[in-house]
């Protein structure tokens, strides 16, 4: 599914990824850990191909494409999804609109025609009632006024809508409650198949409790120190990071 | 001697009083439940210099909606000066739009006064001309008047959108609002010039002037200035501006949703505008302007009758 091999990028002139080396398949759950600083929410950000970001070396491949050359919005099409770590407020744009134009965008990609007001207003209904997102949000702008549960629920609404084979989940569990969390993770879960893979990007295991996690990466200073199984995220949770610095 | 273009029943008049002078007169306690229409649509066989008028009258508890439109058929130098006189008695309701869409050699003038003692709404919209200047005076005359002003100008090119808006409070106890918006692109100027003025012996005064600005290149200009004249203590003012340029976040959130970026782009211009669209109370007009300023944004107002001489002017997507 996701193939990154020595992948180095910076920001305004500061290398943050320093040969990052990672292969997903399909319907794996990836977790990558690590302490603030040490790069995952650029690792997250140069995978969607955010404009502040900077590739100097190494190739990114899903499913068999260079996703480095495209587009913000074909890696979309394409199936990637990034549920932000901060959700950006659009005043003005209504949740409906955003998201028909989003999803006719990927239809229109696809090589298939619009969907009809009618089953489009039926599909949001089914996805909303499955992540548990209140219809009054789904009538609000983008965002707007959103407490921080409402906001990551909402991602994983869009995500729900949007359908992708690899899905990445930056810091998902920040700023949540312990209920929110619960929620959040099992509208993620619900939504994992056989067939999508999840990143999950995370700064404490309490997240891991609920998405379960086939490998466990620690990312340190812009490089992954250490892979292992589900228990690896516990014992960085017993231990720390700092016994992995060395 | 003044010759009626149009009875509007119950007394009320649309009169021709000469000189290019319209008067549209509303008389105590009448409403007039369809919106009243003023196109003027420029042509080949027109001057290319016009003096005109409009005067509105509405007398007390009267209430009116009149929609002017400004287009022109020929894409030649027009030059427009254009008085409009608003005269709003107690209790009366005035909802008057200004719909700009000329082609880009035009240049016009209106210079409005009112003389409000009772509701004045006022939506100025700007999407069209070579320059425009709204020069308005708006005086609050009886206590507990209200103005609501707002306006949209996209501008590109080298369009000039001036809007100078004077509300002087004679009266206690009135209040009026301000949101003027402004998109400009390539080398477009922009200018809100906003002055409230609160009389002595006025307290109450409730007045809040806005202008946003979005400048989509280096060498666009917007230029705000909200001020306040205030000559009685116990009243509430206040102004604010901003100039910035679209959301860089913003349209990257969209973009990862799959939203190419000139439809994101496209997306939250509308949204900017919409604020002041809202305000419009007209279901059909508020409706037209969406579809206008959409059209505008895209490139392709004028487009319509495709006749190729109307001027059009470039898209504000790039």
């Amino acid at each position: 599914m996701l193939k990154i091999e020595n992948l180095h990028a910076s920001i305004a002139g500061k290398e943050i990824l320093k040969g990052i080396n990672l292969t997903v398949g399909e319907g794996e759950v990836h977790a990558i850990m690590g302490p603030n600083g040490s790069g995952k929410s650029t690792l997250s950000n140069v995978l969607v191909g955010h404009p502040a970001y900077t590739v100097t070396e190494g190739t990114v491949t899903f499913r068999g494409k260079d996703l480095l050359g495209m587009t913000p919005e074909d890696r979309s099409h394409e199936g990637l999804f990034l549920s932000f770590q901060y959700p950006v407020e659009i005043p003005g744009v209504s949740m409906t609109t955003f998201m028909r134009t989003a999803v006719n965008a990927q239809r229109t990609y696809r090589g298939l025609p619009p969907l009809e007001a009618a089953d489009f207003l039926k599909l949001m209904r089914e996805k909303r009632a499955l992540v548990g997102l209140d219809s009054k949000l789904a009538n609000r702008s983008v965002n707007e006024g959103f407490s921080g549960g409402e906001k990551k629920r909402n991602e994983i609404y869009q995500m729900a809508m949007l359908e992708p084979l690899l899905s990445i989940l930056d810091e998902t569990d920040s700023g949540l409650d312990i209920d929110a969390l619960r929620i959040v993770a099992e509208g993620v879960n619900k939504l994992h198949t056989p067939q999508n893979s999840v990143i999950v990007i995370t700064h404490y295991q309490r997240l891991l409790n609920y998405i379960r996690p086939d490998v466990v990466h620690v990312l340190y200073a812009g490089r992954i120190v250490k892979t292992g199984g589900p228990e690896l995220a516990q014992e960085l949770e017993e231990r720390g990071y700092d016994w992995l610095k060395g | 001697m003044d010759k009626v273009l149009k009875d509007l029943g119950n007394g009320a008049v649309i009169s021709d009083v000469g000189d290019d002078g319209i008067q549209i007169e509303v008389p105590a306690g009448v409403k007039i439940e369809k919106p009243i229409y003023l196109t003027q649509l420029l042509g080949k066989k027109d001057k290319l210099k016009l003096e005109q008028g409009i005067f509105i009258y509405l007398r007390e508890g009267s209430e009116a909606d009149v929609i002017i439109t400004d287009r022109t058929a020929v894409n030649r130098p027009f030059k427009v000066k254009r008085d409009i006189i608003a005269d709003v008695r107690k209790d009366a309701r005035l909802n008057l739009y200004l719909l700009q869409e000329q082609g880009t050699k035009s240049v016009w003038l209106n210079k409005m006064d009112s003389y409000n003692s009772g509701h004045l709404t006022l939506g100025i919209f700007c999407l069209g001309g070579a320059s425009i200047t709204n020069s308005l005076l708006l005086d609050m005359c009886a206590e507990g008047a209200t103005a609501d002003v707002f306006g949209m100008t996209i501008a590109s090119g080298t369009q000039q959108v001036t809007n100078a808006v004077t509300v002087t409070h004679r009266a206690p106890r009135c209040r009026d609002r301000e949101l003027f918006k402004q998109i400009l692109d390539e080398e477009a100027v922009g200018r809100f010039e906003g002055l409230v003025q609160v009389n002595p012996h006025c307290p109450g005064a409730d007045s809040q002037q806005t202008s946003r600005n979005i400048c989509l290149s280096r060498t666009a200009r917007a230029y705000a200035q909200p001020q306040l004249i205030i000559d009685t203590d116990d009243v509430r003012c206040s102004h604010g501006a901003t100039v910035g340029q679209l959301d860089e976040e913003a349209l990257f959130y969209l973009q990862q949703r799959g939203i190419p970026r000139h439809e994101a782009r496209l997306l939250l211009l509308s949204a900017f505008l919409n604020e002041v669209v809202d305000k419009v109370s007209i279901d059909g007009l508020r409706e037209r302007l969406r579809m206008m300023a959409d059209a505008r944004l895209r490139g392709d107002l004028n487009h319509c009758v495709a006749c190729g001489s109307c001027g059009t002017f470039g898209a504000i997507d790039n």
